[in-house]
């Protein structure tokens, strides 16, 4: 894989409208539901796959390098899945992503960009998003 | 192969500017941890998503982070 340049900015226009598009999230917020495997606080590349109908409760949080408290008590603080869901349902948004997917803390930014990030952007690709909404805690 | 148009919502834009996010949306004076806002505030969390979503519909120059304020909001 090439390196990227300091300087190169990777763009992509949006052509289209809001009100008929599908959006999903990608996330370092350390997301996942209470019934997958956590992440390793210390440092993880892993990713989990968010249904997008899970709430809150369905939700916890591993990541300890931000205050999580308030998300804790409603998720959608940090990682809005309610929040796009509801602006799906009264016509703001086409509609979302069948799953949004989410990362937890790491630093080993090559193995991110040799292994994770070519995985994740398939995994992404193939929901057939017109908008992929980035949030990081 | 073709990209995705992205949009990153960030409490903490000096250090997002340095992954140069295509777009980037900057809810001033927002806590680590309430990028959208605190608990239970669900017209805020929608409102700034919109707003970070507008980015989409309004372009900017590749790589401008849009800064905005939220009068009714206080997080000192």
């Amino acid at each position: 894989m090439s390196e990227i340049s300091r300087f190169c900015i990777p763009y992509t226009p949006f052509v289209g409208k809001l009100e008929t598009s599908r959006v999903g999230i990608v996330t370092t917020t350390g997301v996942h539901l209470r019934t997958q495997p956590p992440f390793t606080p210390e440092g993880d590349t892993s990713y989990r796959l968010i249904p997008a109908e899970a709430t809150t409760n369905q939700l916890t949080i591993t990541h300890e390098h931000y205050d999580r408290s308030e998300a804790l008590k409603d998720i959608n603080c940090v990682f809005p899945v309610e929040t796009l869901c509801a602006l799906a349902a009264e016509g703001t948004l086409g509609s979302t992503t069948s799953e949004h997917l989410s990362m937890g803390f790491s630093q080993a930014l090559r193995e991110i960009k040799e292994k994770a990030a070519p995985e994740i952007a398939d995994t992404v690709r193939k929901w057939k998003p017109d908008i992929i909404l980035l949030t990081a805690g | 192969m073709e990209g995705i148009p992205t949009v990153l919502i960030t409490v903490d834009p000096e250090q997002s500017w340095q992954a140069r996010p295509s777009r980037a949306f900057h809810p001033v004076g927002f806590r680590l941890g309430q990028s959208l806002g605190p608990a239970g505030a669900a017209e805020l969390h929608k409102k700034v998503l919109t707003d970070a979503l507008d980015l989409l519909i309004h372009p900017q120059e590749p790589g401008t982070i849009v800064h905005k304020e939220y009068p009714g909001y206080s997080q000192s």
